[in-house]
C-alpha cells in the first residue's frame, strides 16, 4: 500500500425486525405521542432529551453519549417510497437498493467489487452470522461468512487436533489447483482455495487481539467483538456485516420489557465497540451503519407495535458529524401513511454519501440513481 | 349463532385470543386450564423455529391479560431456537396442562419427559418423570388431568397406556397397551375424568374415544375413521360436562363433535367465531389491514375451527375450544335442555 | 448378485431422478432393473404418500403451513424421505422455474399449494401445468397480473411467462418473439386475479382464490405469434404449447437440470445446446407424447446420454443436504431441532420458497463461492461423523464384512462405492492413499475401524468431486 492513511472502512450493524423509532429517538412533547401509545409508551421523566423535542430511551445512556460527544449522526425519516411490511421484501430493499423490481445483487456486494476490483485480497468483505446478507451478495466476489470466530474454518467437526490438522492438509493438496479437468474444477479448486485461504488469514485475528473492553455475552456483542479483532488485525477488510439475531426487533407483543433490552443491548454494544476501537487506536478509519428494515406502526397494538415504516439509522464513528439530520416524521393524522411515520429521505442517498464521501467510490452504479447525500461524514 | 340438537343447546359467546409471539394473544395453543374467578391458563406451543413464544398465557375469559408463565426460547443464530434446554421453567414440548386444588399448574412435556410444575404465580415449583417404558417411567407425556382423589392422570403416548401417579410424582397405577382392541391404545393424546372419576382417553390413531372406569377397566369406546357424523379423524382431546354430554375435538376433520353419555352423536360444531377483544386492538393499530378487512371476500371462513387440540369443560357447562391453527380459544355456553323456574308466559 | 456397473448407474439414476439412495436401496433397484425403475420414478402416485399425521402432532406449524421456516422443513423431511422420489425432485425442478418468493408473496402456505401443484401435476402435460400456473394465486400476486386491468395493463405476468416459463427470449439465434406479442399476452390474461384476501391479522393467513374477472378482461381481436382472434389466457397457452421454442425450452430446462450444466438461461438465445442429439429427442417426444413431461423423461433417462453423465453437474444445495442425509437415513423422527437441515439448505444459498428473483437460482457452479463451500464441506464432514447413525452403521458393516484385514485401497474404494459410486480425480485419489491412509492395512473388527472408516467419509465428502451429482 503506498497510501499514507489508513483505507476507510464500514461496519454494518443490522437490527432485523423492525426498531421502533418512536421508542428510540422519542418526541416526547409531542401530544400525538402519547395518544397513540397509551400502552406502549416512554414515560416523559425518563427520557432523556436532546432538545425540547427529543430524547433518547433510557435503556441508550452510552448511545446518548456517545450522541453528546458528536460521533452519532441521526439519520431520520429514512425509508423509501411505498414502504413494504414484510421484513424480508423490506430487509431486500435496503439491501439490494431495489424497491420496485426483486433483484439479487447488494450495494455492499458490488462496492466489495469496486474496491478489491482484482480480487487481491479474500477478506475484502467479511460477515459475521450464518448465511450470507444479501447486501453483501454480487456474483463473483468472494466473502467470508463467520458463524464462529474462533472456530471458523472447514472439516470443523473433526474434534481431534492432530486429524483435523492432517484433514485440512489433504483438504488443502486436493484443492490445489490441477491441470486439465476443465473449468469447473478449476474453479472449485480456486474456490476451496480461497476458503481456507480466508480461514487461515481469519484465524490469527484472535492473538492478535487483547482488549480491557468485555463485550456481553448476546450474540451481537460476540460479533462487535469478532469484528474488532479483524479490523485491529489488519487484514485489509473494508466491509465488516453482522445481524441483530433473527428478527429480534418484531415486538409486536410486550414491547416495553422486550424493547428495552434490545436498545439497551445495543447502546453498550455500540459503545463496547467504539471504546474497544479507541483504545486499540484504530477508531480513525472506521465508520459504523446501524439501521433497520423499517419502523413501526404509529398506534401501538395494546402490547407491542406492528410492522410500520419511516425509520431512522444511524451513522458512528469518529469521521462523523454528530447531529440530527433529515427531519423527524410528522406525527400529525393527516401526514400519515397508511398509519405509519412517513419516510422523507431516501435511505439510497444515506449509501450514496456513504459510497462516495467515505469510501470514494462512484455511487451511483451501485445503488442505481442519483440520490441527494447529507454531509455527515467529516471533510 | 346457537346450536340446537335433541334439546342441548350451544350458544357461542365469543372469542379469546390472537397471533403473537408474547404478551396478549397465543400462538399454536394445545391446552388450556380454567383457574378461579374467571382466570385460564393457556398453554402455546408454539414453533420450534420460534421458540420465545412457547409459554403458558395468563389471562380471563373476559380476555384481561395477566401475564406469562414459563419459557422456551432463547436468542441464538439464525432462529429463537429451542434447543434442548431442560432447565428450571423451560418448555420444549409442552402439551397439556391442569391445575390441583391450589391451582397450582401441572404441564406435561413431551419432548423433556417430564411434568413440569408451577405455582399460580408462576414461580418455578420443579419437575418429576423419568424417561422409559418400565413401571413409574414415561415416554412422551401428553394429556394430563387431575382426578377426584387429587392425583396426576397422564397419558403415556410412546407407551400407549394411562398412568396415575401422585401430584408429587410417584407411581401409582397404570393401564393399556399397543393395539387397536378393546381397552388398547395407538398413540394417545387427551382426557379427561367426569364427575364419577371415569377416564376417557383419544385414541388418536385408533381414531376414536374409549371410557375407561377409575381403576382402568375398559367401559365402552366409540368413534371410527372418516368425515360423517360422529365418525373421526385423529381425535386429539375429549371433555365431559357435568350431564355426561361427551365433548371431542376432531383435530383433522377441523371441527369439535358432542356425543351423549353413551357415545350416541349428538351434533357438530365447526367455529363461530368473531373478532375477539385483543383482535379489535389488533386492528385498531395496523389501519391498512383493518380496510383489508371491509374489502375481504370469503371472511366468513374465518368463523371456523382450523386443527382443534385442547377441549375443556367448565363448572358453568361452558365449553372451550383450543382453537389451535386460528391463535384463539372459541367459547361457548351450554342452555340446559329443559327450562327451569317459573313461566311466566304471561309476559310473553 | 448384481453386476456394480449396474449399481453405480442406478445410484447415478437415483441422485438425478431422486436425492439418491442408500446402498441397500440401490440393490434392491438394480434387481427390479434400470428401465423398471425409471417406470416407478416416472409413476410416483402409484407409490404410497407419506404419512403425516405422526409429523403434523410434533410439528405444530406443519398442519397449515403458515411460516416459510415450517414449509422448509417439511420439504426437506419430503425430499429425505418421501418413497415418490421424483414427485419432489421434478417439484424442485419447476419450482427453480416457476419462481414465487415468500419475500413478496407473504403467504407461505399459498407457495405450498403451488408446489403441491407442481407434485401433483409437474409430470403432467406441459399446457395443464401452465394453466395452473396462470390460475395459482401466488403467482399471479408475485407477478403483480392482479394490479393488470384492461385500461391499465401490467406486462409482468405476460412478460415473464414468455420470457422466463415457457419459451425464452430466443433459439439459435432469434428472438422467439416480439414486444407486441409480450403485450398481447398481458391483454389475453387481463381479468386474471385473485379475490380480495383476508388479511393476516388477527387469526393468521387464509389462502387466496384465483378470479377470473371478464368485466376486466380485453374482450377484443389481438394478434399473438402471427395467430389473430380474441384471445384469453387458456388461448395464449395453447399457442405457446405449439411453439417449437417451448419445446426446445422444455427440453434444455430438463436437460439442465437432470443431464448436465447448461450455461444459465439468459444466455441460451445465443448459446446451443451442449447435446442437441438428446435436445432434439426430447424435443420430438414433447409434441409426440403431447407435451406431456413423463415422456420426455422416460426418453431423457434411457438415453446413453443421459447415463453417461455421470458427475456432469454440480450438485444444488438440495442434492447435498438430502443426499447426504439419504446416506446417513435417520431423519424421519420429530425433534425440536428439526429445522437445522433446512436450515442448512439456506446457508448454502438455496432458500426454498423463496428464490432470489423472479429467474431463480443460478445454478452449476454459481452455487458455490467461499462462503458455500465451507458450509456445504462441514455439513457433509459432519454427517459422515455420526457414527451412530443407521446409514453409517450400514456402511461400517458392509465393510467389515468383507474381509478381517482390509487394504488401503480396498477401503477407500469400498467407502467410495458405498456412497454412490463417486470417483476421484487420480491426483485426489493418490493423495487418499498416499497421505489419508497411509497405504496401511486395516483390522475390521478393530474397535477403532468405525471411527476409521467414519474420518475417512468426512474427508471424502469434503473433496470437490463430492460436490458433483
Amino acid at each position: 500500500m503506498t497510501s499514507t492513511k489508513k483505507d476507510p472502512v464500514l461496519v454494518v450493524l443490522q437490527l432485523s425486525g423492525g426498531n421502533d423509532f418512536m421508542n428510540t429517538l422519542i418526541p416526547y412533547n409531542n401530544p400525538l405521542y402519547m395518544e397513540n401509545r397509551p400502552n406502549v409508551h416512554i414515560p416523559v421523566d425518563q427520557v432523556m432529551p436532546i432538545s425540547d423535542e427529543l430524547g433518547w430511551n433510557p435503556n441508550m445512556p452510552e448511545f446518548a453519549a456517545l450522541y453528546d460527544e458528536g460521533k452519532v449522526a441521526v439519520i431520520q425519516g429514512v425509508g423509501y417510497p411505498v414502504p413494504n411490511r414484510s421484513h424480508f421484501r423490506s430487509m431486500d430493499i435496503w439491501h439490494t437498493c431495489e424497491p420496485e423490481k426483486i433483484a439479487d445483487e447488494g450495494w455492499l456486494g458490488r462496492a466489495i467489487r469496486d474496491l478489491d476490483p482484482n480480487k487481491d485480497n479474500v477478506l475484502t468483505g467479511v460477515n459475521f452470522g450464518r448465511g450470507l446478507p444479501r447486501a453483501m451478495v454480487a456474483p463473483g466476489v468472494p466473502v467470508a461468512s463467520v458463524g464462529n470466530l474462533e472456530s471458523y474454518g472447514v472439516l470443523t467437526t473433526i474434534e481431534e487436533r492432530e486429524q483435523r490438522s492432517e484433514a485440512l492438509d489433504i483438504f488443502a493438496r486436493m484443492y490445489s489447483p490441477a491441470m486439465g479437468h476443465g473449468p469447473v474444477v478449476d474453479y472449485l479448486s480456486q474456490t476451496g482455495m480461497d476458503a481456507l485461504k480466508g480461514a487461515d488469514i481469519l484465524a490469527t485475528a484472535p492473538a492478535k487481539y487483547s482488549s480491557t473492553i468485555e463485550y456481553s455475552d448476546s450474540s451481537i456483542g460476540q460479533y462487535m467483538r469478532n469484528i474488532s479483532q479483524v479490523h485491529c488485525a489488519e487484514l485489509g477488510t473494508r466491509v465488516l456485516y453482522t445481524t441483530a439475531p433473527y428478527n429480534s426487533f418484531d415486538t409486536h407483543a410486550t414491547q416495553l420489557t422486550a424493547h428495552a433490552n434490545l436498545v439497551k443491548e445495543v447502546s453498550r454494544t455500540v459503545n463496547d465497540f467504539y471504546q474497544d476501537l479507541k483504545e486499540q487506536n484504530a477508531s480513525d478509519n472506521v465508520m459504523l451503519l446501524v439501521f433497520t428494515e423499517f419502523g413501526r406502526r404509529v398506534h401501538d397494538n395494546g402490547s407491542g407495535t406492528d410492522h410500520g415504516s419511516g425509520g431512522a439509522a444511524f451513522v458512528i464513528g469518529d469521521c462523523v458529524e454528530g447531529g440530527l439530520y433529515g427531519e423527524y416524521p410528522s406525527l400529525e393524522q393527516d401526514k400519515l401513511l397508511d398509519g405509519d411515520l412517513h419516510f422523507n429521505n431516501d435511505f439510497r442517498g444515506l449509501y450514496t454519501t456513504i459510497l462516495e464521501d467515505w469510501f470514494g467510490l462512484d455511487a451511483k452504479p451501485l445503488v442505481n440513481g442519483s440520490f441527494e447525500k447529507l454531509d455527515f461524514v467529516k471533510k | 349463532m346457537t346450536t340446537d340438537v335433541q334439546g342441548v343447546t350451544y350458544r357461542y359467546t365469543h372469542t379469546i385470543g390472537r397471533g403473537e409471539e408474547a404478551g396478549p394473544g397465543f400462538k399454536n395453543p394445545v391446552s388450556l386450564a380454567r383457574g378461579a374467578d374467571g382466570v385460564m391458563y393457556v398453554v402455546n406451543r408454539a414453533y420450534d423455529y420460534r421458540a420465545d413464544s412457547k409459554r403458558i398465557t395468563v389471562c380471563t375469559v373476559d380476555e384481561d391479560y395477566i401475564g406469562e408463565i414459563g419459557n422456551g426460547g432463547r436468542l441464538g443464530g439464525d432462529l429463537m431456537d429451542v434447543g434442548e434446554d431442560a432447565s428450571d421453567g423451560s418448555l420444549v414440548w409442552p402439551t397439556s396442562i391442569t391445575l390441583d386444588e391450589e391451582e397450582n399448574l401441572y404441564v406435561t412435556d413431551e419432548w423433556l419427559n417430564r411434568v413440569a410444575v408451577f405455582s399460580k404465580d408462576g414461580d418455578w415449583v420443579g419437575a418429576w418423570g423419568v424417561v422409559g417404558d418400565g413401571e413409574g417411567q414415561f415416554n412422551q407425556p401428553s394429556g394430563i388431568h387431575m382426578d377426584l382423589d387429587g392425583n396426576m392422570v397422564l397419558v403415556d403416548t410412546g407407551n400407549n397406556r394411562v398412568q396415575k401417579y401422585t401430584k408429587d410424582g410417584k407411581y401409582i397405577s397404570s393401564f393399556g397397551s399397543f393395539g387397536a382392541g378393546d381397552g388398547q391404545l395407538n398413540m394417545p393424546w387427551g382426557l379427561d375424568i367426569d364427575s364419577e372419576g371415569n377416564i376417557f382417553v383419544a385414541d388418536w390413531r385408533n381414531d376414536r374415544i374409549q371410557k375407561f372406569d377409575a381403576d382402568g377397566n375398559f367401559l365402552m369406546k366409540f368413534g371410527s375413521r372418516g368425515t360423517g357424523e360422529g365418525e373421526l379423524r385423529r381425535p386429539t382431546d375429549v371433555a365431559v360436562d357435568s350431564d355426561g354430554i361427551i365433548y371431542v375435538a376432531d383435530w383433522d376433520n377441523d371441527r369439535v363433535q358432542v356425543f351423549d353419555s353413551n357415545g350416541m352423536f349428538i351434533s357438530i360444531i365447526m367455529g363461530d367465531a368473531t373478532l375477539s377483544k385483543w383482535g379489535v386492538t389488533k386492528l385498531e393499530a395496523n389501519p391498512d389491514m383493518k380496510l383489508q378487512r371491509e374489502i375481504a371476500q370469503g371472511l366468513e371462513r374465518e368463523k371456523f375451527l382450523r386443527g382443534p387440540i385442547g377441549i375443556e369443560v367448565d363448572d358453568e357447562d361452558r365449553l372451550f375450544i383450543v382453537d389451535s391453527q386460528r391463535n384463539r380459544i372459541q367459547i361457548y355456553r351450554k342452555i340446559p335442555p329443559f327450562f327451569v323456574g317459573l313461566y311466566d308466559g304471561a309476559r310473553l | 448378485m448384481a453386476d456394480n456397473n449396474d449399481i453405480m448407474l442406478m445410484a447415478h439414476l437415483m441422485r438425478r431422478a431422486g436425492f439418491g439412495a442408500s446402498y441397500e436401496e440401490l440393490e434392491e433397484r438394480t434387481a427390479k432393473g434400470y428401465e423398471a425403475t425409471v417406470e416407478e420414478l416416472l409413476h410416483p402416485e402409484d407409490l404410497p404418500d407419506l404419512e403425516m399425521d405422526v409429523m403434523n402432532r410434533y410439528m405444530h406449524g406443519w398442519r397449515d403451513m403458515n411460516g416459510l421456516m415450517a414449509n422448509q422443513g417439511y420439504w426437506t423431511y419430503r425430499m429425505v424421505n418421501s418413497p415418490r422420489q421424483l414427485e419432489e425432485k421434478i417439484c424442485l425442478f419447476w419450482h427453480g422455474i416457476f419462481c414465487v418468493g415468500d419475500s413478496k408473496c407473504m403467504r407461505a402456505r399459498q407457495i405450498l399449494l403451488e408446489l403441491n401443484n407442481f407434485r401433483s401435476h409437474g409430470l403432467g402435460k406441459f399446457d395443464n401445468l401452465l394453466m395452473y400456473l396462470s390460475t395459482d394465486p401466488a403467482m399471479l400476486y408475485y407477478l403483480d397480473n392482479q394490479l393488470s386491468h384492461k385500461d391499465a395493463v401490467n406486462e409482468n405476468w405476460g412478460r415473464e411467462l414468455l420470457e422466463l416459463f415457457s419459451m425464452g427470449v430466443g433459439m439459435d439465434g432469434e428472438a422467439n418473439y416480439t414486444e407486441d406479442d409480450v403485450k398481447a399476452c398481458a391483454q389475453a390474461f387481463t381479468g386474471w386475479t385473485i379475490a380480495n384476501a383476508i388479511p393476516r391479522y388477527p387469526y393468521g393467513s387464509y389462502a387466496n382464490r384465483f378470479l377470473y374477472n371478464k368485466f376486466d378482461h380485453i374482450d377484443d381481436d389481438k394478434t399473438f405469434l402471427g395467430e389473430t382472434g380474441n384471445f384469453n389466457g387458456q388461448d395464449i397457452v395453447q399457442i405457446i404449447c405449439k411453439h417449437p421454442a417451448t419445446a426446445r425450452f422444455v427440453a434444455r430446462h430438463l436437460y439442465n437440470f437432470f443431464v448436465a450444466d447448461e450455461p444459465q438461461v439468459p444466455a441460451w438465445q445465443h448459446t446451443p445446446p451442449r447435446d442437441m442429439e438428446l435436445i432434439k429427442a426430447l424435443e420430438d417426444e414433447y409434441f409426440k407424447s403431447g407435451y406431456e413431461i413423463r415422456s420426455m423423461l422416460r426418453v431423457l433417462f434411457n438415453s446413453d446420454n443421459f447415463k453417461n453423465a455421470r458427475f456432469a453437474k454440480v450438485k444444488n444445495p438440495c442434492e447435498v443436504v438430502a443426499g447426504t442425509l439419504r446416506l446417513t437415513g435417520d431423519f424421519d423422527t420429530p425433534k425440536p431441532r428439526f429445522y437445522d437441515p433446512a436450515l442448512q439448505i439456506r446457508y448454502m444459498g438455496q432458500d426454498l420458497l423463496n428464490p432470489p428473483t423472479v429467474e431463480g437460482w443460478h445454478t452449476g457452479k454459481e452455487w458455490i463461492d467461499s462462503g458455500t463451500l465451507v458450509e456445504r464441506v462441514n455439513f457433509a464432514a459432519g454427517e459422515m461423523g455420526r457414527t451412530d447413525s443407521p446409514g453409517i452403521k450400514s456402511i461400517v458393516e458392509r465393510l467389515a464384512s468383507r474381509a478381517d484385514v482390509i487394504s488401503a485401497e480396498d477401503l477407500l474404494d469400498g467407502c467410495l462405492e458405498l456412497l454412490g459410486g463417486y470417483e476421484l480425480m487420480p491426483e485426489t485419489r493418490e493423495l487418499f492413499l498416499s497421505q489419508a491412509l497411509k497405504a496401511r492395512e486395516m483390522n475390521t473388527g478393530s474397535e477403532e475401524f468405525a471411527s476409521q472408516v467414519s474420518q475417512l467419509l468426512q474427508v471424502i465428502v469434503a473433496t470437490q468431486e463430492y460436490q458433483f451429482s
